[in-house]
């Protein structure tokens, strides 16, 4: 009896292959935007991780001084003292080749390197570490940057280094593998002492790696003297996971809403499937067939339509995972990082999760439907009328069970929590509540249209109107799918659209120079002198007013945190203040008597103006007052300002990395470029840049940064379109009966071609009607929930009504176009054959 | 214990290299090297060699000879707790020149030495054969160095040096992560100088040779650190001194090498060179110490192994149970490792264990204890 149930199923199947076509293409096209998404998260963390090992190897802790490079003999006691086994000292500094290009160079100690980093360097007798231990100004390097460079093994490199030259000799290669390949190309490695010698840091030491157990922590702890700090790079990488973790969440987000989209899509196919078989069931039924067969029967088929839409999925998503891979890499190397991606390789527990989730997904998604159809009862098969009815009889169910879900969402986003988990939660909630909601809005809807039409429209439209509500039990669904994923596109574009006005006015009210010079290392490894250029520039006749600024990482067991010293001069400051009295602040602040910090640092820290935050100073820790909270972008992580003469005493540093420039009363800001033009010179390691390329390269990035949004909507957008498509195609093919009595009653092809056309324009009218307060209420969510709790910074809403009218005919077009085949197959069929069918 | 490392310049160069190709995340086994396929070419522009009329003078031969290619303080022995279990213990290390020049450097790191030690310990109730290495470099950062008197030489941590202005007592000291030991070495036999005057040749030609004393028999007491564990432990040790800058000869794959303390006060050294053929090269030498100490030569000595074992983590197969006869003297004696599996499959792969000696001299029944070191068993050497 169950081969009977199957046998049935199965041909229904055969006889409909577009039906199971579009089903599988629905789950596939979710499918692929998980796996797509998955492996781009993937691979970027593969080269994040990559990234890190080639900076930190395998490492726990490093012991580094505030200061910069420290007394080598702290390594002797450690090595030989405390008899830590894994401890390797690293000598590091900029050089610059003949060429301007500017390379690390790492000394290490080969002999005490072994656990830490793997590069791959050439094994066997004469090996190039001998060389590198005995012969001075011997480097490794790897190939790619032996071939940039234009060296072989055994060349001679001209290097500077604090203004003198040196002669280095490639000694070898290093053959790491080929994720840190390109990560090392900015890397030259030489022997601690060589490496001391050229860098000028004889008796002294960079850092020192450790790889450490919780007791040696401690032991190590009690060595280090004041200055000296011992940091986790746990607490380093973690710090680089926090900054990208974020972004990642994000796109993990989108990707399940793909899903959930596809899902709608198996439903409505599924219980369109049962809808249709009604008759086949009600007769099966009365052959003895049991309930649990008919439901088992439901969900095994759900099989036919899970696993080959998973496995097509799977196929997509890695294709898609490629292109998506690119964009997030492009994104973090703009923001973040250097990345660098090999590979994206489909791994099992990608492949495993992939599966577990479409097939999951898409059985789960046949359960209803299942038990709706072993709820046929073998005796009364009900007519589709009934059916309708019954759908409509639920409607209030459904108003309950929205009302419900949206009062969870409420909780999950009013939870105060920096936890995105909860914020997602609570979106998806949202998402439901208000796909619940749609049946009962779309005969709301179509009621109120009824009635304004009553008058004027002709009878194919009414017909058109009622037809919509009368067949709500299979619209409904793809309707709400429809809705999901054009409310999905508004409220990101919503969204987006905010952040990019923010970000505007933001670098309007910042950059308040003409124009600015940004100075690098190879211009001070060439010997550049920041105050000096300052003096020269400020003497110029056309510059009205100079402002300096240099940018810091501090190391801190609580992570990194990003220093800004400023002087800006006695004119305005450029820093839009959230919170803070301007006045004090300023006053305070240029007295070198507190610091401001931006937003994203104060909500992450938990500060507010008049608290105090402890920095770490080459003098060891001090503490100081947060006299203003300021609006930023720059960095998710939060910026300390502090001012530049406070920076100097309390950190010794007298680098300046930023000058800004303020052309006199009636300069042209060309003038002012081309004077400053002038003094700098052509030396190597300056940037010139107006206010107004800054602020277009910044806006630039930041639409990049966007793009792989933008091309997730468009996939969430294509699922939703192949649901509309489904759906309507069945629905025509369900109503076949009805379009031929039409035709028999004497409409002609192009009268029922339009009557389906408008039906299903309708129905994409009320899927983008509806998709407009959702649009909004999700765009308000990313905006005060999501961004918040993922970035830390607060931004406008700023509504955007061309955003809501392309989510309108985005609906629309969907809709029309999903209808074109239906439409034409209803009207192109011959009715004899189709009235003769009973 | 001659040469055993000679020619570990090359080995140096290999493992620093091995070391750095190796992927720590992956943890795999870093390549090990079999000892003999890298005794390489003997000469280097300013290294100095072994001079046949130089006589070894203490203190100062105890501290290091950096103009030699490679040198080593290889302590090892045989030890017990107060309830009789015994331990093996083996602590060596070594010393190896890059090159013969050192131009001058201005930084503390700069030198052509590296230094590498070796630590084991057999415990043979529990069956277990514990093996750590360190590396370090020479240099004036003194991460690894030795001095002559007072005597000291350390890798990191690990140290031997004398406890009192004299050489012995020495003090031995190194923990690796799980086990070490701490023991003090007393007065016994010895200096012995092997070969002639301590000039032990190695390989044909003058100067293919090395410098080489042996203390043969060290009362030992101290402690054995076994994970939480520490077991008192009292025991000889055996101390081998060597340092040279030689290579072996053409078809010598390999050595067998044996250091025995017997019960009867007399300690024995011989170890064999073994040629393609398994056959002992004639420059296989040693020594017995006694009433009349005297030097063997390889005709002195019938060596022929009775069983075999195969290390199941390089493939190797080692003979760990051998029949030694000095007919001059004669001894018949049987030599049994205490623990099949004491390879070092470190950086370097050899065997070197605890064995125990049965036998007789004259017809009187004998016993002792000692270690034995194999290299140039791996499967699929070829002739250099």
């Amino acid at each position: 009896m169950s081969r009977l149930v199957a046998l049935a199923g199965r041909r229904f199947f055969v006889r409909h292959p577009g039906q199971l076509a579009l089903a599988v293409i629905g789950v596939a096209v979710g499918v692929a935007v998980v796996t797509g998404v998955d492996l781009a998260g993937s691979a970027a963390r593969r080269a994040f991780d990559a990234s890190r090992e080639a900076v930190v190897g395998q490492a726990t802790h490093q012991i580094v001084s505030r200061s910069g490079p420290f007394d080598e003999p702290l390594f002797r006691t450690l090595a030989r003292e405390t008899g830590l086994p894994r401890i390797a000292p690293i000598v590091e500094g900029r050089v610059v080749t003949g060429d301007g290009r500017v390379l690390t160079l790492t000394g290490i100690d080969a002999l005490s390197e072994a656990p830490f980093r793997n590069y791959g360097t050439a094994p066997g007798p004469g090996g190039p570490i001998g060389v590198l231990l005995t012969e001075p100004g011997a480097v490794l390097v790897t190939r790619g940057l032996a071939t940039e460079l234009g060296i072989d093994d055994g060349d001679v490199l001209r290097i500077t280094a604090g203004g003198q030259d040196h002669f280095l000799r490639l000694a070898g290669f290093l053959r790491p593998d080929s994720s840190r390949e390109l990560l090392l190309r900015d890397f030259i490695f030489a022997d601690i002492a060589t490496a001391q010698e050229i860098l000028g840091q004889v008796g002294r030491l960079s850092r020192i790696d450790l790889i450490l157990d919780d007791a040696e922590v401690g032991v190590v702890r009690g060595l280090l003297s004041p200055g000296m700090e011992l940091v986790s790079t746990g607490a380093r990488s973690r710090n680089m996971q926090e900054m990208t973790r974020a972004f990642r969440v994000n796109l993990v987000a989108l990707s399940l809403l793909a899903l959930l989209v596809g899902a709608f899509l198996v439903y409505s196919t599924m219980s369109f499937l049962v809808v249709q078989r009604r008759n086949l069931i009600g007769t099966l039924r009365t052959m003895g067939v049991s309930r649990r067969q008919v439901f088992s029967s439901v969900v095994q088929e759900s099989f036919l339509v899970g696993i080959p839409g998973t496995a097509i999925g799977l196929a997509l998503g890695w294709l898609l995972g490629h292109g998506l891979t690119s964009l997030v890499v492009r994104t973090i190397d703009d923001l973040y990082f250097r990345l660098q991606v090999t590979g994206v390789p489909l791994e099992w527990p990608i492949i495993a999760k992939v599966l577990a989730l479409g097939i999951g997904a898409t059985v789960l998604a046949s359960l209803g439907p299942a038990r709706e159809a072993a709820s046929v009862s073998p005796r009364t098969v009900l007519s589709r009328a009934s059916l309708e009815r019954q759908a409509r009889r639920r409607l209030p169910y459904l108003v309950v069970m929205a009302a419900i879900v949206m009062l969870v969402a409420v909780l999950l986003l009013a939870m105060d929590s920096d936890s995105l988990v909860p914020g997602f939660a609570g979106m998806f909630a949202v998402i439901v509540a208000a796909a619940l909601l749609a049946p009962p809005a779309i005969v709301v809807l179509m009621d109120l249209l009824m009635r304004v039409s009553r008058r004027a429209a002709n009878i194919p439209l009414r017909m058109a109107i009622r037809g919509v509500t009368a067949s709500l039990s299979r619209t409904g669904v793809s309707v709400a799918a429809l809705m999901v994923s054009v409310a999905t596109v508004i409220g990101v574009g919503l969204m987006v659209g905010s952040f990019r006005a923010s970000v505007d006015r933001w670098l309007s009210d910042s950059l308040r120079s003409d124009v600015y010079i940004s100075l690098d290392e190879i211009w001070y490894a060439e010997g550049g002198d920041g105050e000096r250029l300052v003096s020269a520039l400020a003497a110029l006749p056309e510059v009205g007013h100079v402002s300096r600024s240099t940018r810091e990482r501090l190391v801190s067991e609580k992570g990194e945190i990003r220093l800004w010293a400023l002087d800006p001069g006695d004119v305005e400051w450029g820093l839009s203040l959230i919170s803070g009295d301007p006045e004090y602040a300023r006053r305070s602040f240029d007295a070198g008597a507190s610091v401001l910090v931006s937003e994203p640092f104060a909500r992450r820290a938990g500060l507010a103006v008049g608290d105090a935050v402890e920095l770490p100073t080459s003098r060891g820790p001090v503490e100081f007052e947060v006299s203003g909270i300021f609006r930023d972008y720059t960095s998710d992580r939060g910026v300390v300002a502090v001012h530049m003469d406070r920076f100097r005493s309390d950190w010794g540093e007298r680098r300046l990395d930023g000058v800004g420039l303020l052309a006199g009363s009636g300069i042209a800001v060309t003038d002012l470029r081309r004077a400053a033009d002038r003094v700098l010179g052509d030396a190597p390691g300056v940037r010139v840049a107006s206010n107004s390329e800054i602020r277009n390269t910044s806006l630039r990035i930041f639409d990049r940064t966007f793009t792989i949004t933008r091309v997730l909507q468009v996939l969430v957008g294509i699922v939703a379109f192949i649901g509309v498509l489904s759906a309507l195609q069945s629905l025509q093919m369900e109503r076949v009966r009805e379009m031929a009595v039409l035709r028999a009653l004497g409409w002609a092809p192009a009268q029922i071609r339009k009557l389906v056309l408008s039906q299903t324009a309708l129905l994409g009218m009320a899927a983008g009607i509806l998709a407009m307060p959702l649009g909004v209420a999700l765009a308000v969510i990313l905006i005060h929930v999501i961004n918040l709790r993922a970035f830390a910074w607060t931004m406008a809403f700023a509504m955007d009504t061309a955003v809501l009218a392309q989510g309108l005919l985005l609906a629309a077009v969907a809709a029309l176009v999903g209808g074109l085949y239906p439409a034409w197959r209803s009207a192109s069929r011959r009715p004899a054959a189709d009235l003769r069918d009973e | 214990m001659s040469f055993r490392f000679v020619g570990l310049l090359v080995i140096i160069v290999v493992v620093a290299a091995a070391l750095l190709g190796r992927s720590a995340k992956d943890g795999e086994k870093a390549p090990t090297l079999a000892v003999s396929s890298l005794l390489g070419d003997g000469t280097d522009a300013g290294l100095r060699v072994a001079d046949p009329l130089y006589r070894p003078e203490f203190p100062r031969d105890h501290g290091a000879h950096p103009d030699f290619r490679s040198e080593w303080w290889y302590f090892t022995g045989n030890l017990q707790d107060p309830r009789g279990r015994p331990f093996g213990f083996q602590f060596t290390i070594f010393r190896f020149a890059l090159s013969g020049q050192s131009p001058a450097r201005s930084s503390n790191w700069a030198t052509r030495q590296v230094w590498m030690a070796h630590l084991a310990v057999t415990d043979v109730a529990g069956r277990r054969f514990l093996r750590a290495e360190r590396f370090a470099r020479g240099g004036k950062m003194a991460l690894a160095g030795a001095t002559a008197a007072p005597f000291s030489a350390w890798v990191g941590p690990w140290s031997m040096r004398s406890e009192e202005s004299g050489f012995l007592p020495i003090e031995l000291s190194a923990e690796a992560e799980d086990f070490g030991l701490r023991l003090r070495l007393a007065p016994g036999t010895g200096p012995v100088l092997q070969g002639e005057d301590g000039y032990s040749r190695k390989g044909p030609g003058v100067g293919n040779a090395s410098h080489y004393y042996s203390y043969t028999r060290l009362p030992a007491s101290g402690e054995i650190l076994l994970g939480d564990e520490v077991v008192p432990v009292e025991g000889d040790a055996w101390l081998d001194r060597e340092w040279g800058t030689s290579a072996l000869g053409p078809d010598v794959h390999g050595w067998d090498w044996f250091s025995l303390q017997l019960t009867d006060g007399t300690e024995l050294m011989f170890y064999q060179l073994r040629r393609g053929d398994g056959t002992a090269d004639p420059l296989s030498a040693g020594s017995v110490t006694g009433p009349v100490p005297r030097q063997l030569d390889y005709s002195d000595v019938d060596l022929s192994p009775q069983r075999h074992w195969r290390s199941p983590d390089t493939g190797v197969r080692y003979p760990v149970a051998w029949q030694l006869a000095v007919p001059s003297e004669g001894l018949r004696l049987s030599v049994e490792a205490l623990l099949d599996p004491q390879e070092m499959d470190l950086s370097v792969n050899y065997w070197e264990g605890a064995v125990r000696v049965v036998g007789s001299r004259a017809g009187v029944p004998v016993e002792g204890r000692g270690y034995l070191e194999m290299t140039g068993y791996e499967a699929g050497e070829v002739s250099p």
